[in-house]
């Protein structure tokens, strides 16, 4: 009875099967795989779809790539490796992309990557920030569009050694691979430039912490001159809220990347936000002035009402990017498209962005400014920004990443 | 009802339907599309770790929180074998569940010590532990970087071959387990289920037998670790993680707990789900939910449950209708 | 570490605890009545910042809104947990336990899902109420008014339970079913409707815990996957359905996280499993629970 059981859901494989393998000729078709549920990675997940859908109807309202429209195909990789690679395979064997953008967790990102590699499809990391990815992991087919946990680290240690200059230093991230990453490559960027400086207290909250009391307390109980946080996401507003409760931001000299990011700043209230921290933005459009930029973010709110971040230019972007390689290279190509991608400078909506030829990463630059909240704008913004000029100075040298690759198993 | 002819016709009947579903899926290859014959990949994969968590849950009524912990421990042992040595494939492949039987022999030991949900926290904080270690130890397993990129040998790495490949040893996992669940140890087990004091008082050492069941559960849980290690060419740490676990645990009641190929059924029907309802909507966890209740509230058994029940009823009313002729 | 940082790590220790207990009590409550461990708890409790978040946005021009949403929204809560309470749980009570832990979790999909489809998948913040906001100085002693409110909180509602079970007859029958569940059937009492109200009244404990800890971080989706394991332990460690057990296994938890986090950093999230794992080694029925 239960043999008759399985045949009849064998059946039931098989109709699914054959009606979903249809495909279609016409439209170009690539994949988005995001965090599109499960609290934190939505953040980033959502904009970064929604910027990528207004670059796809802006391509194809003026006339497509090659004569043919772009379709892009969503999936879900609920921050799961597992999901990711699973929802890629679908992706390439069954829907027949031509390259996969999106990904949030950088765990995602490397399975993904990895797969990608075996399979020769594109595939561009718009959101995740491990230096791995296009570093130690890097290979042919893996691109990134926009920082790195490199980039950021230097450029805000850059801007706590220009504006504070502090010696000792605590250290607060979120408990897995990228804020230990973070705290080493800060600490290496900084005491570049502050050599004597060091570490003189660390907490490790486990991401999506709530009850932020005892490690506030202890951060500031001690006597570090500022501290460097790699919190992110939703984390950023939860330790706000509960800092403020302690005058925290008028005692604590604050900085870290994603403390001037749009996705947590906009939801800040006068009353609770991070006064005075030194934060990063990956796209800070009231200080950039340039067409693209003016044009793109009072649409982006237009069209979802959320103010553009991080993933919203990100996505956006990348879109434009592999159009610009698929009409340089003259087709669809995977490796003609690879080879027309290095060295191409992107016309992006932070300006001109060249994606380098060693290891696919964007040159894309990183603001760092001090946190005001007044009535220009109706939340807190960065001002007073500095970003490392040329960007290259945000990324390791051709011939580190070269040695980091060797130097991997 | 002890008819023996109506048993043997049984028997047959079983056995001839076991022979058609496994050639059903020996030429699913020959039609069937390479990205979805990756997907039944995964849900045989995923039916060994439910019938391995079923041996423990469904004979042994032993409601376990952390399966994943054990299925992490036989997947990483693979992984980490495969990554820092040069140890053939086939041997780190049977190192999974051997290890998985290993560390299960020192948390069974703790956790069968413990009853009912004492039992489920514990082996929940065991599992958790594991999970902990993994993420954490940066230096040996890559925390949450997880290891990409798992060497596998050339004739495997096609997704044709590791199908076939996967299926050969999931059935020859099933086969073993359907003869221990048959055995005598077997049917004590169940006893233990229904009546642990009766069977106690019979003098049978109960623990000892709770925690042989947790080691051969767990040994299989381990293999379907390794085996996905193999197919996946990765691992994370979330493989340990308890959402892993309440997804073995929801397979085993989608399919059934109480039937031995319930499970199988389960992991096609979760992983389909799974797949068709993300493709919908970004609620799935609200389906998924609503699906689970409905299971517990109408379909006790589980689908093949529901199903035997029909087929039962009516061969017993076309047995009277017989009769009565 | 000088002695006021250390007053002020205690006082954290001391918050956490109480904020946690807050949280998990109902959850104890509710395994020694029914003896069912209601693994959507947590759910919960998120259900319960949500409407206090939603109420005191709505409410916000008025004065005490948030005072009104703390009121309110534990009521809020108890209803839905009623509903649930009568319209599923009770259908599962002489099932395994398996279906128990089964139909729970179906719950916290639920629920999840429930409060993105009402509120959205966005961060959200709900106002310090006054007189709490801001921190209390005392030399070089900084420490949020709130959270000390909210250790405030903990011994009041603790000594509300135990009045309730203590001295009023519904906590007499709590009492008599906890013990002896037959005998209390056999003596007359409504034993469904006890379940629902007990189960009602962890739902609204729940639900509380969700209100009053709702200004001190950020009310979004997925806070309750966040402290379900914590509620755990804490029960675990004190004993699963004893109150007072409950208090001290979320004392103990603050305090060990809070130093934890000064001596260890990295293992600090070890140290609560870990606890646990002991406890239920030497002690399973915890530091206060009665032995099976």
């Amino acid at each position: 009875m239960k043999k008759i059981a399985l045949i009849g859901f064998i059946g039931m494989l098989l109709a699914f099967f054959s009606v979903s393998s249809a495909q279609a000729a016409e439209p170009i078709k690539f994949g988005f795989l995001h965090s599109l549920s499960g609290g934190v990675g939505q953040v980033y997940g959502i904009p970064d779809q929604a910027g990528a859908k207004i670059a796809v109807d802006e391509i194809n309202k003026a006339g497509g790539v090659l004569g043919r429209p772009l379709e892009m195909i969503s999936r879900d990789d609920k921050l799961s490796p597992e999901t990711g690679v699973r929802e890629a395979k679908d992706l390439i064997l069954n829907q027949k992309v031509h390259w996969i953008q999106g990904t949030v967790s950088s765990a995602v990102a490397l399975a993904v990557s990895a797969y990608c590699k075996g399979q020769k499809v594109i595939f561009v990391d718009t959101v995740a920030q491990s230096a791995a990815t296009t570093g130690e992991k890097g290979h042919r087919y893996v691109f990134r569009a926009c920082t790195n946990t490199t980039t950021y680290t230097r450029s805000v240690a850059n801007a706590a050694a220009k504006y504070w200059g502090g010696k000792k230093v605590f250290i607060i991230g979120p408990d897995y691979e990228y804020g230990h990453r973070c705290k080493t490559d800060f600490m290496d960027a900084y005491t570049k430039l502050v050599p004597d400086a060091k570490v003189v207290g660390e907490l490790w909250p486990k991401l999506g912490n709530q009850d932020w009391t005892p490690y506030i307390s202890k951060i500031m109980a001690s006597d570090a001159d500022f501290v460097y946080c790699s919190l992110w996401g939703g984390d950023v507003l939860s330790f706000t809220k509960a800092a403020t409760a302690f005058g925290y931001f008028d005692r604590v000299k604050h900085c870290g990347q994603d403390w001037g990011n749009m996705e947590a700043l906009s939801k800040m209230t006068k009353q609770s936000y991070d006064k005075g921290a030194l934060g990063g933005s990956h796209y800070p459009w009231w200080i950039i002035d340039n067409p693209i930029s003016n044009a793109y973010y009072p649409k982006f709110k237009k069209v979802t009402g959320m103010d553009a971040g991080l993933a919203a230019a990100s996505g956006y972007t990348t879109v434009y990017a592999m159009k610009a390689a698929i009409e340089k290279a003259g087709s669809l190509n995977t490796e003609k498209m690879v080879d027309a991608l290095e060295g191409m400078v992107v016309n992006s909506v932070v300006g001109p962005v060249k994606i380098r030829a060693c290891d696919h990463q964007a040159m894309w630059p990183f603001w760092v400014g001090k946190v005001v909240f007044n009535d220009k704008h109706p939340w807190p913004y960065i001002t007073e920004a500095i970003v490392l000029e040329p960007p290259e100075k945000g990324y390791r040298t051709c011939k580190e990443i070269e040695a980091a690759r060797k130097a991997t198993k | 009802m002890m008819d023996p002819e109506l048993d043997r016709n049984h028997t047959i009947k079983t056995i001839g339907g076991l022979v058609a579903v496994l050639l059903v899926f020996l030429i699913l290859p020959l039609f069937l599309p390479v990205g979805w014959l990756s997907l039944v990949n995964e849900m045989i994969i995923l039916a060994l770790a439910a019938c391995g968590l079923n041996l423990m849950l469904g004979y042994a009524g032993m409601v376990s929180f952390g399966p994943a912990g054990l299925y992490a421990v036989g997947a990483y042992t693979t992984a980490l074998i495969l990554y820092y040595t040069e140890i053939p494939f086939g041997l780190a492949l049977i190192a999974g569940p051997v290890s998985a039987a290993i560390a299960s022999v020192i948390i069974g030991w703790f956790c069968v010590r413990l009853t009912h949900v004492y039992f489920a926290l514990l082996t929940l904080a065991f599992a958790q532990i594991i999970h902990t270690i993994v993420f954490e130890w940066y230096g040996f397993t890559k925390g949450d970087d997880g290891i990409v990129g798992i060497r596998v040998p050339a004739f495997l790495d096609s997704i044709t071959n590791y199908y076939y490949f996967s299926l050969i040893i999931v059935c020859i996992c099933l086969a073993l387990m359907w003869m221990i669940v048959n055995s005598p140890f077997g049917k004590i087990l169940q006893a233990l289920r229904e009546n642990p004091e009766r069977t106690k008082f019979i003098g049978i050492h109960v623990r000892l037998y709770q925690l042989s069941a947790f080691v051969i559960s767990s040994f299989f849980l381990g293999a379907a670790g390794s085996l996905f290690c193999g197919f996946n060419k990765n691992v994370f740490p979330n493989y340990a993680h308890w959402m892993k676990s309440t997804e073995m645990l929801v397979v085993c009641l989608l399919g059934g707990v109480y039937s031995f190929l319930g499970p199988v059924v389960g992991s096609i029907i979760y992983i389909l789900l799974d797949k068709v309802i993300s493709s919908f909507t970004q609620y799935w966890p609200l389906v998924l939910g609503l699906v689970v209740l409905a299971l517990l509230l109408f379909l006790k058994g589980g689908i093949v449950g529901f199903i035997s029940e029909k087929i039962t009823a009516s061969r017993e009313s076309r047995g009277k209708g017989e009769r009565n002729v | 570490m000088t002695l006021q940082g250390l007053i002020i790590q205690l006082l954290s220790g001391i918050s956490t605890g109480m904020v946690i207990f807050l949280i998990a009590v109902g959850l104890s409550l509710v395994f020694g009545t029914l003896q069912v461990l209601n693994l959507a708890h947590a759910a919960f409790y998120m259900l319960g910042a949500y409407l206090c978040f939603w109420i005191s946005s709505i409410l916000s021009q008025v004065t005490g809104a948030f005072w009104w949403a703390l009121f309110l929204a534990p009521l809020g809560v108890a209803i839905f947990g009623g509903l649930v309470e009568v319209l599923l749980l009770r259908r599962i009570y002489d099932r395994e336990h398996l279906d128990q832990y089964l139909l729970t979790f179906a719950l916290i999909l639920i629920i999840g899902d429930l409060c993105k489809l009402a509120w959205g998948v966005d961060f959200n913040m709900v106002p310090t109420p006054w007189p709490f906001n801001g921190p209390v100085i005392w030399g070089k002693i900084i420490f949020p008014r709130y959270n000390l409110f909210l250790i405030l909180c903990g011994p009041v509602v603790f000594v509300g339970l135990w009045a309730l079970i203590r001295y009023t007859r519904l906590g007499k029958i709590i009492r008599a079913m906890t013990y002896n569940r037959e005998m209390a059937n056999a003596l007359g009492t409504n034993v469904p409707l006890i379940y629902t109200v007990v189960f009602m009244l962890g739902c609204w404990l729940a639900g509380l815990g969700g209100a009053l800890v709702s200004p001190m971080s950020s009310v979004m989706p997925g806070m309750d996957m966040v402290i379900l394991i914590e509620c755990f332990i804490i029960v675990v460690i004190g004993g699963l359905g004893s109150l007072p057990g409950a208090f001290l296994g979320s004392l103990i938890f603050g305090l060990v996280n809070a130093f934890g986090i000064l001596v260890a950093p990295r293992l600090a999230i070890a140290f609560a499993f870990i606890l646990m794992i002991i406890v239920l080694i030497v002690r399973p029925w915890g530091l206060m629970g009665k032995p099976e």
